[in-house]
Formats: structure tokens, sequence, C-alpha cells
């Protein structure tokens, strides 16, 4: 993979020199002011000379080889006013840009735009595309990501009207969270890589390789039926129109982790610091057989059981260092020449960071409400917490684009994320569950090491086509391979208690209380291939207006395999843990301690510390998954005001997952489902629209949901059983929106929306287990409705001396209801009579609210934003029996960052993040208490770059 | 010894005996095979050995006899891979051994007629037993539960009814030795683990040998017994749970020295922890011997969660750890139990517990329970901390184990048995006058252990 980047770079950087050392270039694109769609096939040529062109499907035209000087363009085109653009300056070896909006020859002539630079993925170029969207669609730009300093697209996406996310990962999307929002790479889906989840994990794409996010919230029959939240498409960077180098660096100083010499960590590999782990994790290769059970006769059990026992490391406990700065480094580059004659725009990314986060401070506590009559819950674990994490990630990623012509292009689109994540942690407190006391000198201790490795490879082929002969209808394919990995190699949990009798300390490990001494080696991967093909057709209806027709086809091929195997340490009673890790690992205890011809031993093996095969059957498991779907629909200008958008999809599903226990019953899903959508947009003023939409869509159970297999977490979580017989869920969406944009990246909107669930899939407490369990089933109905309000808006309305501020503000408001099932009510109301038959869905905020305030001053170069960012309570666990369900509690996010031009190509930046730095908590209410289950705080950040830019 | 080929064969196999080097057991090895459709109406004989491989049911309606002197092994595992036999609701199982050919239950690597091919407190190393009824629970949720360990879309795995009469049988003379494998994550099964088992059902000498989780547990239910033995357990020797009723006499229990959990764990309800019926059990003649004073984690007795409970005539010896009885802000704890007089202690006799104290007895850790201390210390209801004088104790295979009071001793006298008609008439304190009943069918006397 590395070898293969390092040289696409020097092959790059070649064509980067021949680009150079050129005369001047004019570069542009014609869009239509009303509606800001690209005009295809539109004149544009230079007064005075015989040089003219077409523009090409995207709109853009080129003039190549000019010689430096002054010129004049004029562009025209069918039923639009003609335009002259004076004063376009060409130098030697730059590119020009100049984008021309033309006005219909009904309107007023419109402004032309000249950018000495050109600015992509700007605020103004998002909100075109939302306002010519035919549904309801939010967004952020690469600019207002880089103005917000977020470092992935997890923490940018967090920026959207009605977006929150989840554990830093997960986004939600009007407080729907991972089964009804869908995430997409460049248009085509992507797998997620948490094997109970659908969505993928957004911090893994790094913010510099980001052209824009989209969250489209309404469907459309082009869009996959799968979502109800929303749609959220990642759109990575898009060759630019001339020469373009970044290069930036960054430090960063996290207030509890930097420096601190206490940081938790564990042993590493040597590949640790590039996000992989080197096989340092592996199981030893000696292991080439199943751990076989305890004999205390067989030479050849026992000596495989002193073998692996022998073969694995031991360390099974954190260690300690001094955690070094953050840091960060980005490099991207791009252009456009001409390769065998033709256009050819590339651009390359590379993103890299190194982050270490810390914490001592955390608490975590598991209560219980044990009557209808208490006053208070009562406690079963309270444990102080802490973490070290240390965290690499890096992206790569290619782009090129080849225009064979006027009307045909075809780009290549490769992307490859890795993440790992080597985290250590200690918990320690009392257990009065375990140990009938609540007192100090009863202590439960208990240590996990977690390095989890992530990746995501994608590669994507598509092509654009204008056909000229058939109304210059427009074709566009797509074929898109993901591969998605996550392992979690060598997961190790090592948990003891002790008990302190006056000057007496007496450690134990205690097996029938919880797990021993443990090894877990997990493996996900997934495979989704998905192909596309979309045609548009123009053409005049009575009102002299275009409308649209769009038919297209599509196929989601997915494959997952998950594999996980468990090693378990057991000991005899006499080797029991002395509080000293390393001393109960250490090599005299391993293994056969005594041989049977040891006159002590009794004549049998005798063991020491050994371990054991754990891994089980149905944790093992195969998916599959297919979609096929076709889909008509028609944009049309009913009038020149209303624009009804229309059509059906038909989506045919079929699921099927199988463990390797041949006596579980395989999951099995099909199903083919029609999905009606109408979205209609009235253009109240010309910068004003009022959307009207209704859509069905559904939602599918994951793998993970639908095998029917019993998967446990840790430190006393409920066990998550799958069902085999779930059903897909249909969603009836209601959407109205009313938004207004008074100027260039101006906007102001209100939303309105209720979904209607039939069977939507939801976790739900099992009331017969002895043990928490928590199965999977379709729940008969769930509601949600909401409003969202946003606004960017720039100062000068208050005052013209405030024209360099800019101040943008969402909020959205969401109710949600589930029916609670009949069991699991009549087990919460034995404790809570009162307890109403519905609660809230599963990580819906009440209300998720963003403000920023920028200040932008070109002259000076200088770019100051203050962000906030605060989401309403939301459930975060559903409790069994009548304890009250755990809230994540709201907290504050406030950041800064300022960026300076401090000469021509560099620029400086200074950021602080989580300013106020809240707890992260995790909490119940009851009877007007607070009863913490998690809380922690990560500490407060600031950093430095430096930039070097050419464009 | 029995080393390698077993042989693989359904319950119903024919005569293929193809020569494995069994000596001294004559039949076949039977491997009994999870299924869906239960043991049947069967009867295993003594003269073959039974291999259970996987969770083993007796459906409903069937009955599994057991000739006495049968052995029946449990295939090696975890989880999923676990061995176990259980008797399902309105299943029943006919146990009944002798004190001559007691029934064994053991690992499949175990070679009865050697005692000496197993280290004699190895365990974990296969399930253990099940018994299921449709006695009444505490249990919110209709007073229906699915047994831990059983994946609860098996309904074979439910428990629990209206029927407090209900019979599952009869388990007498059975000793289920090494077992107690984690059959699901963190949840290690019992030796004998009862679930809403009937008062028509007898359970009479039954030993757990070296189970890796508590000897004997029971949830709900009103089944009585006699003449049960703990020994060497990884966690508590008796434990019940979601209220259970029964009556019960004459129980031994011991830990080995570096071993164990809480000689007795008493729970109430789950959800809620109020439920009704409490547990409301009376114990008359235990003999609990702990891991001694060097093994400072080990407790007596914790109440809780609503259990009520009554010791009769009991010795409670050699325990670290006094005895908890829960004490909740909330109040919805066993001391309200003890307050409503649901919880009592009589005529027994402490000995090396905690620092001989009766307060010592009613401290765990630092915290002091003086309603614990004042019930125990109570002169009305003669608990004696005295030397019980037990003939031997012994924790290894030494010959050296004599539970029965040495001639002379406190504990030959000052009981009195607890009214009713279950409870056998005795004035000794413990669960042994004159005679050790261990003699003859406990793996407790086949590896070496008693005097």
């Amino acid at each position: 993979m590395f070898n293969k980047f390092f040289s696409l770079i020097g092959l790059l950087s070649l064509t980067v020199s021949v680009a150079v050392a050129q005369s001047g270039i004019i570069r542009g694109q014609l869009t239509s002011s009303e509606t800001g769609e690209e005009l295809i096939g539109a004149t544009v040529v230079i007064k005075g000379t015989n040089s003219g062109t077409a523009t090409d499907l995207d709109g853009k035209f080129s003039f190549n080889n000019l010689q430096p000087g002054t010129y004049e363009l004029q562009a025209s085109y069918v039923s639009y006013e003609p335009k002259a653009v004076a004063g376009v300056v060409v130098k030697d070896g730059e590119v020009t840009v100049v984008d021309i909006r033309l006005g219909s020859s009904t309107t007023a002539l419109k402004e032309v735009v000249v950018e000495a630079r050109a600015i992509r993925s700007s605020e103004g170029t998002l909100r075109n595309i939302q306002r010519k969207s035919a549904l309801v669609m939010d967004g952020i730009s690469a600019e207002q990501i880089t103005r917000s300093g977020d470092s992935d697209a997890a923490s940018a996406l967090t920026r959207v009207t009605g977006i929150s996310v989840e554990g830093s990962k997960y986004v939600y999307v009007r407080g729907l969270g991972d089964r009804y929002v869908k995430t997409a790479l460049n248009g085509a889906e992507i797998p997620g890589l948490d094997p109970n989840r659908n969505t993928v994990q957004m911090d893994l794409f790094p913010s510099n390789l980001l052209d824009n996010l989209t969250v489209s919230k309404t469907f459309t029959p082009d869009l996959p039926g799968s979502f109800s939240g929303g749609y959220v498409n990642i759109t990575t960077k898009d060759f630019p129109d001339r020469y373009t180098l970044q290069l930036s660096s960054s430090v960063g100083y996290n207030s509890q982790a930097t420096f601190n010499s206490n940081f938790l960590s564990s042993n590493k590999g040597g590949l640790d610091w590039l996000g992989f782990d080197d096989d340092t994790r592996a199981v030893p290769d000696e292991i080439d057989y199943t751990i076989p059970s305890e004999s205390f006769t067989n030479q050849e059990r026992a000596e495989q059981i002193d073998k692996a026992t022998k073969a694995f490391n031991t360390e099974m406990a954190p260690s300690r260092m001094t955690a070094p700065v953050n840091h960060s480094h980005t490099f991207s580059l791009g252009n456009q020449t001409e390769l065998f004659g033709k256009q050819f725009g590339y651009v390359v990314g590379l993103s890299y960071q190194r982050n270490f986060s810390y914490y001592d401070n955390g608490s975590f506590g598991v209560w219980k409400l044990k009557s209808a009559s208490a006053e208070e819950l009562d406690n079963n674990k309270l444990f102080s917490d802490e973490r070290g994490v240390e965290e690499v990630t890096l992206g790569l990623l290619a782009n090129f684009s080849y225009k064979l012509n006027n009307n045909n292009k075809i780009s290549l689109n490769l992307m490859r994320n890795q993440n790992g994540q080597n985290s250590s942690r200690f918990l320690s407190g009392t257990y009065p569950e375990n140990f009938g006391v609540y007192d100090e000198s009863a202590i439960f201790e208990s240590r996990a090491l977690h390095y989890i490795q992530r990746s995501l490879t994608s590669g994507q082929l598509k092509g654009e086509h204008v056909l000229p002969g058939f109304k210059n209808s427009k074709v566009d394919w797509l074929a898109s391979f993901t591969l998605s990995q996550q392992d979690e190699p060598d997961l190790r949990f090592f948990a003891n208690d002790y008990f302190i009798t006056g000057a007496d300390t007496a450690y134990s490990i205690r097996v029938s209380n919880y797990s021993p001494p443990s090894r877990f080696f997990r493996n996900l991967d997934e495979t989704n291939l998905d192909l596309k093909l979309n045609l548009e057709t123009p053409f005049t209806i009575w009102n002299g207006l275009e409308a649209k027709t769009k038919f297209g086809v599509a196929a989601l091929l997915k494959d997952r395999s998950f594999r996980e195997n468990i090693y378990r340490y057991r000991f005899s009673n006499a080797y029991n843990y002395n509080g000293n890790v390393e001393e109960f690992f250490a090599p005299e205890n391993l293994g056969i301690v005594m041989q049977p011809s040891d006159p002590e031993s009794g004549g049998i093996y005798n063991y020491g510390v050994y371990l054991q095969d754990g891994s089980q059957r149905t944790n093992n498991y195969d998916g599959e998954e297919s979609v096929y779907a076709g889909y008509a629909m028609i944009d049309l200008p009913v009038t020149e005001k209303l624009r009804v958008v229309a059509g059906a999809r038909l989506e045919a599903t079929d699921i099927y997952v199988e463990s390797f226990n041949p006596l579980l019953e395989p999951g099995n899903l099909n199903q083919v489902d029609i999905l009606p959508s109408v979205n209609t947009t009235y253009s109240l003023t010309e910068k004003m629209n009022f959307r009207l939409g209704y859509s069905r869509t559904l939602a599918r159970p994951n793998f993970r949901e639908i095998a029917p297999y019993t998967s446990f977490d840790f430190v006393g979580e409920p066990a998550l059983v799958g069902n085999a017989n779930l059903k897909r869920t249909l969603i009836d969406n209601f959407d109205a929106r009313w938004e207004w944009y008074p100027a260039v990246a101006e906007y102001i909107g209100v939303s309105a929306y209720y979904k209607n669930f039939q069977n939507p899939i939801e976790r739900t407490i099992n009331t017969l287990a002895q043990n928490p369990q928590i199965d999977i089933n379709n729940v008969d109905n769930a509601k949600v409705y909401g409003l969202e309000f946003e606004i960017n808006k720039r100062l000068s309305f208050v005052t013209p001396s405030l024209e360099n501020f800019l101040v943008g503000a969402n909020l959205s408001l969401t109710k949600s209801q589930v029916n609670i099932s009949e069991s699991e009510l009549a087990l919460i109301r034995t404790l809570n009579p009162e307890a109403e038959s519905t609660r809230p869905m599963f990580g819906q905020s009440p209300f998720v609210a963003n403000a920023t305030l920028s200040y932008q001053s070109e002259p000076l170069g200088l770019v100051a934003t203050a962000s906030f960012n605060m989401f309403g309570d939301r459930i975060s666990a559903i409790s069994i029996g009548g304890t009250p369900n755990i809230y994540e509690r709201s907290r504050p996010i406030a950041g800064l960052v300022v960026s300076k031009r401090i000469s021509e190509h560099f620029s400086a930046k200074v950021s602080a993040n989580n300013i106020l730095n809240p707890a992260y908590k995790h909490s119940h209410e009851y009877k007007g208490e607070e009863y913490i289950y998690s809380s922690y705080k990560v500490g407060r950040d600031f950093s430095v770059g430096l930039t070097y830019l050419i464009n | 010894m029995l080393t390698g080929s077993v042989l693989s064969f359904s319950s119903c196999s024919d005569d293929d005996d193809n020569g494995t080097d069994i000596d001294e057991q004559t039949g076949e090895e039977i491997v009994v095979t999870a299924s869906t459709a239960g043991t049947g109406n069967v009867t295993w004989t003594a003269d073959n050995t039974y291999i259970l491989d996987g969770f083993v049911f007796v459906n409903e309606g069937q009955t599994l006899t057991i000739e006495p002197g049968t052995v029946i092994k449990g295939r090696p595992g975890t989880g999923e891979n676990s061995s176990a036999l259980i008797v399902a609701r309105g299943g029943k199982i006919m146990a009944n051994g002798t004190a001559d050919k007691p029934i064994i239950f053991t690992t499949e690597e175990d070679d009865v007629n050697d005692p000496n091919d197993i280290p004699a407190t190895q365990n974990g190393l296969w399930g253990g037993v099940i018994i299921l009824g449709n006695a009444t629970t505490n249990r919110g949720s209709g007073g229906v539960g699915a047994i831990e360990g059983i994946p609860t879309e098996d309904t074979r795995g439910q428990y629990g009814g209206t029927n407090d009469a209900d019979n599952s049988g009869v388990f007498k003379y059975v000793s289920i030795r090494h077992a107690g494998t984690a059959i699901a994550s963190d949840n290690e099964i019992n030796g004998l683990t009862m679930g809403a088992v009937g008062s028509g059902t007898t359970i009479e000498y039954v030993e757990v040998f070296a189970n890796q989780d508590d000897g004997f547990e029971w949830f709900g239910g009103t089944v009585n017994t006699k003449y049960l033995v703990s020994a060497f357990c990884g966690d508590d020797m008796f434990d019940y749970d979601e209220g259970w009723r029964g009556n019960n006499q004459f129980w031994f229990g011991i830990y080995v020295e570096n071993d164990g959990g809480t000689g007795g764990e008493h729970d109430g309800g789950t959800d809620p922890e109020d439920g009704q019926p409490y547990a409301m059990p009376v114990i008359s003649n235990a003999t609990y011997i702990g891991s001694g004073a060097s093994r400072t984690t080990t407790g007596t007795l914790v109440i809780r969660d609503n259990a009520g409970g009554k010791y009769y005539n009991s010795i409670f010896m050699d325990f670290a750890q006094g005895i908890t009885i829960e004490d909740l802000a909330s109040g919805e704890d066993s001391r309200t139990r003890l307050e409503a007089g649901q919880i009592d202690f009589q005529n027994n006799i402490f000995w090396n517990v905690s620092d001989n104290t009766f307060n010592g007895i009613g401290t765990v850790g630092t915290t002091t329970e003086p309603w614990t201390v004042a019930l125990l210390s109570d002169a009305a209801k003669n608990n004696r901390i005295i030397n019980p004088n037990l003939s031997g104790i012994s924790r290894t295979a030494n010959g050296g184990l004599n539970p029965v009071p040495a001639t002379g001793s406190s504990a030959l006298s000052g009981g009195a048995a607890p009214s009713g008609s279950f409870f056998q008439s005795t004035d000794y304190v413990g669960a042994f006058g004159t005679t050790n009943w261990l003699k003859g069918w406990t793996y407790l006397d086949q590896r070496g252990y008693l005097d």
C-alpha cells in the first residue's frame, strides 16, 4: 500500500513540473443564475480573436496557451441573455478562473463573478447545491470545516442542522441514529466497521480530504430507499482548476494527556505509529491448533495446553509512560493538465494525525431501583475510571478525472483510511452486588487493553456522458468497491478483587463472580459492491419550461464475515492472584507445573495458570445482502414557481446470515418494496422556497441483528441476542421547509417533519432472562416529529461596519416515541406503576443546537471563528425493570480558531478546542437525584499550526 | 484408564463395542446428544456410561429414570460447547440411588474407577444438573423465568408456575463432581440448580463436590431437602434467590483453604427486589466449615434483597468474615425482613468466625451491623460462641475429616428441632449427631477425605 502510494506521488510531481511551465490559461464555469445548474454546450468566445469553445458536461470551459494580457470573454446560451466579461487578466504560467452566471432573457442582468482564486467547496457553492436541490438538504463545506477547525468528518457534521454525533463516530440525523441514516462516499454506499452498526464511523475521514458533506433529509427515488433521518454523502476533494499544493503541520497540547507521566498505555507494535498492528498482538504462530480441554493424563493434550500458554505474551495490565505532543500533518496536491491531448485532472491527499488522550477523573457506577417504594436507587458497583488512548489516523486519497471530450468524462477515486487506537483502562472500586458489602475495604479492580484497527479501502470508477443526439440526456454510472476491516487483536481483560482486614490485604480472582483473565481476537471484513446507472432526459413541456425524467437501476452487494477467538486463563487454587500481575504470569506458574513423574504430582499433570479455548461457534458468522433497485421519476416545473419531483423506487432485498453453529436457524429476509416519493418546491420569490414532501422509505436489520446468536460486551453489560425473524421497517415521511437565501453564503430556513414507523426494530429487554439480556424485536409503532431552524447571515444588516462578521446558528427540536413491549412494560410497572407506555427513541436528543461567529478579512488574511455545539439529554442505555433509563447528558462544546496569512504562501493557525471542558456524563435520574453511570472529562486542547499553500 | 477413542453412538445405539480398553466398566458408552426431542421416557442403566453432549433436556411429559450405580459424564467445553442435564418443567427425573450404589455425575475425563486421575478439587470441567418446576417464584414477570445459561429462545429453559406441590421426581444418593463450567459468558453453572421446584419432589443425599460456582442454588420454589453436601466449591455452598420456601435439615458444607465464596448467599427478589412471596426457607442442623482465618475474603452468610430465612441448630466455623444482613437506604432490604421476624437464628454455634465475638460476626470489613449483632446475641435465641469440638477437620484427602462432634462436645446438646413434621427431632447442633452419614456414598469418602 505504502510503496504504491509513494510511487504515485513521484509520478504526480512529474506532471506538475510540466504543467507550470506554460503561458496563461483561462478556465471557468457557466451556470444558471436562477437554478444554479451548470449550462452544458454554451458558447464562450474571446472577443477580438477567433478563439471560441463550448462548455462541457460540467458547464466548464478552458482557453489554453494564451499570451499574457487582458481579455474580454463573451458567453451565450439559448434562451439566456448573452453576457460579456471584460478585464480578464492572464499572467504567464497562471490560471485565471472566471465563473459566469447567465440570467434567462426574461430576468435582469446578473452579476459576473471574476475570482482571482478559485474557491471550490465554498459555502456559496454548497448553498447553491442546497437551493437547487429537489429535496430537503443541509451540509457543510470544506471552507466552513476549515473555519471551525474540525479535524474529521464526525466533528464537522456536528455543525450541520439537526445532526448529532454519538461517541465521536456515529451520525444521528433528526434524532434518528444508525439504522435510519445512510452514509455514502461520493454517492456510493460504504460499509460500516462496527459489527453491530449500519453506518460508517465518520471519524475515519480526515477533513483535509473532504470537499463537502451533504445530508439529504428527504427521499427522492434516485437515492437508496433505506434511510429516514438522512442520507449523508461525503464528497472528497475534486481536482482544482489550477495547480494547488498544500502542506500543513500542527502540534497540539491536551491539558490532561500531553506530558503527563501517568499516561496509561500498553505494549506496542512497530507500526502502531501508522495505525497498524505489526502482528505484535497476533495469536502466536505456534498455536495452529485449538487448545484442548484439560486432561491430567493425556500427554499430547497436556503439552498442547502448556505450549499455548507459554506462547502468548503475559502483558495483561497497563503500564505508564509520558505522553508526547499531539500532532497532525496534511498534504494535498492537485492540478489539471493534458494527457494524450485530453484534459486530465487529479488531486492526491495525505493526512496523518496522532493524538493522545487521557483521564483519571472518571467514575463508573451501576444503580438499581429495587422497589416501587424506594426513595433512591441502590448502588451495585462504584468504580473510579482511568483511561489512556493513543490514536493514529492516516488517510490517503487520489482522485483522477479524464475528459475524453466535452460530452464524456471518466473519473477514478481511490481512498484508504486507516485508524489504530490503543486504549488502556483501569477501573477500581466497590462492588456490593458481588461482595455483599459496600465497604472501602472490599475492592474490585479491572484492567482492559484494547487495540482496535479499522480500515476502509475504496475504489470508485465513474462515468458521465451527455448524449447530444438524444436531447442532451445525461448518463452517469458508478462502480464502487469498498473493503472495510476491523480487527481487535488481543483484547485483554484482567480483573481481581482484594479485601483489607486490619493490616492484611487478601487478593483473589473469583471466576464465579466475574470473568477470568481473558484474551479476545476479533476480525470483521465486509465488502460492498455498489453499481449504479442513471439516465436523465430533459424535455420542454406545455408551458415552455424544461422538465426532466430520470430512470435508473442499481445493485448493492454486501458480504461480511465476523470471526472471534476467545482464550481464557484458568488456574488451580494454589496459583491464585497475590496482587502482582507479573507474578501471576511468572514463567514458573505457566502451563504444566508438575509432570506425572514428579513424586508430588499424584501421578498426573498438574497445571498452574493455563489457557483454555473459550471460542464459540455462534459468534462466527457470514452474511450476504443484495439489494436490486430500479426507479423512475420526473422533475416537473408545473409553473415558473412550482416544481414537482415525483416518482417511485422498487427495491428487492435479500439478506442471509449464517453462523458456524449448525443448530442455529439462519437469519433470512426476502422482500420487495415500492417506495413512492413526491417533493414539491414553490418559489415564493427568486430567493425564497417553500418545500413540501412525502416519501416512503424503509430500514433493514443489519447482519448482527438478524443473526440469532448471543454476544456479550464487558463490564457487566447485558447480553445482546439477535433475531432471525426480523421484518424490515416501513417509514412514512412528511416534510415541510421554508428557506430564504438573502445573499451569497447567507441562508435562513425553517423545517418541520413527521415520521411514522411500522414495525420499527428496537432493542427490548428480555424479562424472563435471569441475567440482563437485550433482544432485537420489531415493536409495532414509533413516531418522530420535529422542527428545525437555521440562520447564516452577515452582520452587515445590523451596521455596515460588521460586514466581515458572519453568524451561523441552527436549532432542531425533535420528539419521538416508541411503544414499549407489553411484557417489558408490565415489569417496569411493578416498580414504577406510573410508567408511560412509550419512551423516546434510543439516542434521540430533544434538541441539537449549533452556533458560530466568524470574522473574515480578506485584506488582513485573517479568519477567526468561535463555535458552540450542544445537544439535549438523550437515552444512551435502556435499563432493565423500573430503573430509570440512562441518559447521556447535555454538554456544551466550545472552540476558537484563528488563522492568519503571514506571507503569500504561508499562513498560521491557532486553535483552542473544548474550552469549557464539560464532563462526558451518562446518568440515571430518580426522584430529582442524579446517579452517575459514567462520567469523565477529556481536557482542553490547544494547537498551533503552519500551512504552506500554492494556489 | 479411559483414553482416546470414545465411541460416539446416538442414544439408541446398537451393540457395536469395538473392543475399547474400558476396564472394570461393562456395557457401553452411550453418547446422549442435545436435541429438541429430549431424552424421551427412558431408563439409563447402571451397566452403561452415559456421555452428555450439549444441553440434554428431559422434556415436558418425559421421565428419565436412572438406575442406582449409573455413571453419567459431561463433555468438556464452555458456553455453547458445555454439557448439562436439564429436567424441564413438567418433566421428571427418577434418580433413586442407594448408599451402596450412588448415581454419579462427573466429567468425561474422569474414570470413576481411578479416584486419582483428576486433581481432587479441580472444578469447571463440565456443566451440571438443572431441575426446573412449576412452583411459584417472586419474579416480576408473572413468576416465570428463563434459567441462566440456557438460551432464552429455548422455552424448555423456563421455570415457575402456580403449583407449589409440583413433583419433578426423586433425586437421591447422587454425587455431582468437578462441574460448574461457564455455560454462558460470566455465568458459571451450579452443581445442582433448582428453578421453582415444588414440594412434591424428593431431594436427599446429594453431594456436589468441587463445583466452580455454587454447590446448590434455588430460584424460588418450595422443594424440601435433606442430607446435602457442598464440598470444596468455588463460590457459595448454598445459595437461594427469588423466594424459595423449603424446609431443610442436615446440610454439610466445607471449603478448601484458598477458594470459596460465601457459605450461604441468600437473595430475595430480582425485579422487583420486594417481590412476593419472600424467600423464607427453614434450615436446621447445618454444618458450614469455611476456609479458615487465613482466607479473609470468605464470609459466612449474606442475606439481602428482602430475603428472609431461618437457621436453627447449626454450626458455622472457620470463616474470616461473619454475617451480612443488608441494610439499604431505600429500606427494601433484608434488615426489614429481620425486623419483621422473618430472619431468625436459634440454637446455633459459632466458632472461629471473625474474632469469635457477636460484634465481630456482625461486622464485615469495617462496617458493624447492630441489628445483626442484636439478633445473634439475644440470650433468648441461645446462639453460642463455643468450640463444637468436631472429631476432625481436614481439607485435603488425608483421611482426617470427621465432622461428627467428639465425645463431650458442646454440640451434642442444646438443639431443638423446629416445629413441623418435616423435621426430625434432634437435640444436637450441626449436621451430625453420632453417625457420619457422609460415609459410603460420597466422593469425600471415595477420595479418602474421611476419617
